[in-house]
């Protein structure tokens, strides 16, 4: 691993100032110009060039298990292969393993036998099962323990004559498998598991398993992957991948905010935009990709002035969703429960929304106070917040808005001791498995007092038996009407009053291409085109 | 050696200089104490943000004690301090990386645009500040000492954020000369540097004007003209030496500023410097990056002062005893 000097740029001062002085122009290109350039390998005949991109800021850390951030998980998937990868047809299809066969007790995976880590240590299904024991070891502090395991205990078993991986749950969790192509279960490899402090600062280059290996990183500047040799085990995905892995994908954190401009002149070869930027990229000129980060959905807390579903009907009937979409990204899509279309069991039924009718509303509404949390990510500077403000203010609600940063809202819907502080929020979750129970949650089974993850402290009891029954489920075909019942109920109660998906959009110049795979971003899709 | 410090027993220097570090240890003790307290009036809890929003209860109580935020707010300043003095700023809450190594990182992109941009502004100014004196001195040209007057506080009134986009649409964007952010390549520092001194040019040609003015009024520049020097010479060899205390003293303090306002630049420009990292650690609630990176700028900000002080005294004795006539 190699590190830039941190005085060098001091000596680019002096040059900096000389180009001043003497109106200097750059060539035609930066980074784009890396990226056509660089030749092919002589040891990676499959990979060659360079793709240069943004990421939304530093990695928190380099071991997937520990994975919380979304920067985290985009590097996870391009370093860690994870056992079961998700696909736009069938759902779930295998990854390191060849096969696997859910059941109630847990799931049991065949690993496939050719797979090797950047090492070129085989990835046997011991390897596999000792990184899945210390993903679920409570000592290991997985954040993303729940949505991959559930919420019992977890026991992992090998046969290695077998070829098999058991990883048995203490609680029933029908979204196992969809779990456990979360980039945060990425299998570690056996040096990577005796160093896992260096795993975190990404400095046991055996560790990986993935297509990719870090090379170089430098925290808030650049990180650098270099495509492993001889990987060739891509998932078998429905829809083909054409073009060629690059041989290095070069990141640079926190530029989202310039990285669209600097696609514009080349610097960088792809980017995420926002819906105000779509316009300055040509679909016949640029490559486009979308799929959803998440879903936005207003949750209400029924401990104050929404204690009562006649409030919380008059509040939804002044909502119009479409005029939400249009303020706040007017690329998502309206959404029919707490998740977006690419969420295998989300609800899609539109007929248990609550219709607009305002001037019903403002009978009940009228002269109340209602304390709406939200956060200023939703939107440009928050105009989520503001649209919900101004709808409640129509109907003569006396509404207080509190538009905080991410870290405050979260800080206000997540303390329980906070609980009084709001009756409103607009709910946007982080979803990169795809996963039902990721936002559905939010509003079934006990509330955050009680130990629980419900935000809206009064348990919807049919809501929350269609939702144990869906985890309890043995295949997920099953878990889909169950979680699409809890669904629907928790509408028919008005707990919720969906909006819209949380949209990524990807530009990439000519030449490059990068899929959004099940309605999810992933970078080791990241393809140039010669 | 004995007698050296007895033959500065009594000197002006010695007072000045021991004036001035009790004035620094003073500045570094508040700077200490305020980079602690400053971020606890941070809503939100930093547990929780870092843990993410579907972390458990039980995640974010192993992550609070994990980062010693279960510990009494005495304790923490005690840990802090005794790391400031051990040479120990902490890890970042968010990525466990050391906040040294952070603040090594970061700082010298940030010193080297506000180099840059004070050279730029320095040169810039005198050669803008002179030559407006220069044809108008004796009340010629009227019309130029007016505009220059008007233009100049005007544009050094502009924040640099606006000069930033500005040049961003023009040469990044329109004329795809240059690059629109990042700290890629050489090229890449023109225009940050380009925003962060375009205010800072106006400021200090205005006093470069007006000090130059005074100068040309002086006798012994008179004779200079007297004399048929070239006025290149008149400038360069006599006028401009008279020019440096005030210009330099002007130019140190917006240097200073300069490390501070790199914090709106660097967002501008995607450039990774301190200003970028404080305010994603703001938002993350890293507490010891915010605090490492505070202390590094307060820090850079008290030496400069003294520095200019320092500086100053050596061009003008006065200055030595100027602190002592009103005490």
């Amino acid at each position: 691993m190699t590190h830039r000097s941190r005085w060098t740029p001091l000596l680019g001062c002096g040059a900096a100032v000389a180009l001043i002085a003497s109106a200097c122009t750059t060539d035609d290109g930066g980074a784009g110009d890396d990226a056509n350039g660089n030749e092919a390998s002589q040891e990676n005949p499959g990979a060659s060039g360079a793709i240069n991109g943004p990421l939304n800021d530093d990695p928190t850390t380099f071991n997937p298990a520990l994975a919380s951030s979304l920067s985290d998980y985009q590097l996870a998937r391009l370093g860690f292969d994870t056992v079961l990868r998700a696909d736009e047809e069938e759902g779930v299809i295998g990854g390191l393993a060849s096969d696997f066969e859910q059941s109630e007790d847990g799931v049991e995976l065949t690993i496939r036998d050719d797979a090797y880590c950047a090492d070129g240590t085989e990835i046997t299904p011991s390897v596999v099962a000792d990184s899945l024991s210390y993903l679920s070891d409570p000592d290991t502090g997985a954040p993303q323990y729940a949505q991959i395991f559930g919420s019992g205990d977890v026991t992992v078993t090998v046969d290695d004559d077998a070829g098999t991986v058991m990883v048995e749950l203490s609680e029933p969790y029908s979204e196992i498998t969809q779990g456990l192509t979360h980039p945060a279960s990425g299998i570690i490899c056996p040096e990577g598991l005796d160093d896992p402090e260096g795993v975190d600062q990404g400095q046991v280059p055996a560790a990986f398993s993935g297509p990719y290996s870090m090379t170089e990183s430098t925290s808030g500047v650049e990180y650098e992957f270099t495509f492993n040799e001889d990987y060739d085990r891509w998932p078998q995905w429905s829809q083909e991948l054409e073009g060629h892995p690059a041989e290095t994908l070069t990141f640079v954190p926190g530029v989202l905010d310039t990285s669209p401009n600097q696609v514009l002149t080349g610097e960088m070869d792809w980017t995420p935009v926002e819906h105000f930027d779509v316009d300055r990229f040509p679909e016949e000129e640029w490559n486009y990709s979308q799929g959803a980060v998440g879903a936005y959905y207003v949750i209400f807390n029924t401990s104050g002035v929404f204690s009562d579903v006649e409030m919380r009907e008059a509040a939804a009937q002044v909502i119009d969703r479409e005029a939400f979409q249009q303020v706040v990204d007017p690329t998502s899509e309206l959404i029919a429960a707490t998740a977006d279309a690419g969420v295998q069991c989300a609800n899609t039924d539109e007929s248990f929304l609550i219709d607009q009718d305002p001037d019903a509303a403002a009978e009940l509404l009228e002269g109340e106070a209602v304390n709406i949390v939200s956060t200023n990510v939703i939107g440009a500077n928050g105009s989520g917040g503001e649209y919900m403000q101004d709808v409640l203010a129509s109907a003569g609600t006396e509404v207080d808005l509190n538009n905080a940063d991410v870290g405050t809202w979260l800080d206000v819907v997540m303390s329980p001791e906070e609980a009084n502080n709001w009756d409103m929020t607009i709910w946007s979750t982080v979803n990169v498995a795809g996963l039902t129970v990721n936002g559905l949650n939010r509003v079934v089974g006990p509330a955050l007092d009680e130990g629980g993850t419900s935000f809206t402290y009064e348990e919807n009891t049919d809501a929350t038996d269609a939702y144990n029954q869906a985890l309890q489920a043995e295949d997920i075909d099953e878990a889909c009407g169950y979680f699409q019942e809890a669904e629907q109920l928790a509408l028919e109660d008005i707990f919720i009053v969906p909006l819209t998906d949380d949209p990524n959009v990807v530009v990439s110049r000519e030449g490059v291409t990068v899929e959004h795979i099940a309605g999810r971003e992933d970078l080791s899709t990241l393809r140039l085109h010669d | 050696m004995v007698e050296k410090l007895q033959g500065l027993k009594g000197s002006p220097w010695l007072y000045f200089l021991s004036q001035k570090l009790l004035e620094l240890i003073v500045a570094f003790v508040v700077l200490v104490a305020i980079t602690f307290l400053i971020v606890l009036l941070i809503p939100g809890d930093p547990a929780r943000v870092i843990a993410g929003p579907d972390a458990s209860q039980e995640h974010i109580e192993f992550t609070r004690q994990r980062l010693d935020l279960d510990l009494p707010v005495w304790q923490q300043f005690w840990n802090y301090l005794s790391g400031i003095f051990t040479g120990d700023l902490g890890q970042s809450f968010r990525t466990n990386e050391e906040v040294w190594n952070i603040v090594a990182i970061r700082l010298p992109f940030t010193v080297t645009i506000a180099l840059g941009a004070i050279v730029v502004a320095f040169i810039g100014a005198i050669i803008l500040g002179m030559t407006v004196a220069g044809l108008t001195r004796g009340n010629r040209n009227r019309w130029l000492d007016v505009t220059f007057s008007w233009a100049s506080a005007t544009l050094q009134a502009f924040p640099t954020y606006v000069y930033g986009a500005i040049l961003v649409a023009i040469f990044a964007v329109a004329l795809g000369w240059l690059p629109a952010g990042g700290a890629s390549n050489v090229q890449s520092y023109i225009l940050p540097i380009a925003a962060l001194s375009f205010g800072a040019v106006f400021s200090v040609a205005r006093i470069v004007r007006r000090e130059t003015a005074n100068v040309l009024e002086m006798d012994y520049m008179r004779t200079a003209r007297g004399w048929r020097i070239s006025r290149l010479k008149q400038y360069v060899k006599y006028a401009l030496p008279n020019l440096m205390a005030s210009t330099l003293t002007l130019s140190g303090l917006i240097f200073a500023n300069m490390i501070g306002g790199a914090v709106v630049i660097e967002s501008v420009f995607a450039w990774p410097g301190l200003g970028n990292g404080v305010v994603g650690a703001i938002l993350d609630r890293d507490y010891p990056v915010i605090r490492g990176i505070i202390l590094t700028i307060g820090v850079f900000a008290i030496m400069t002062n003294t520095m200019i002080d320092i500086v100053l005294a050596a061009f003008d004795p006065r200055t030595l005893t100027a602190g002592k006539a009103f005490s």
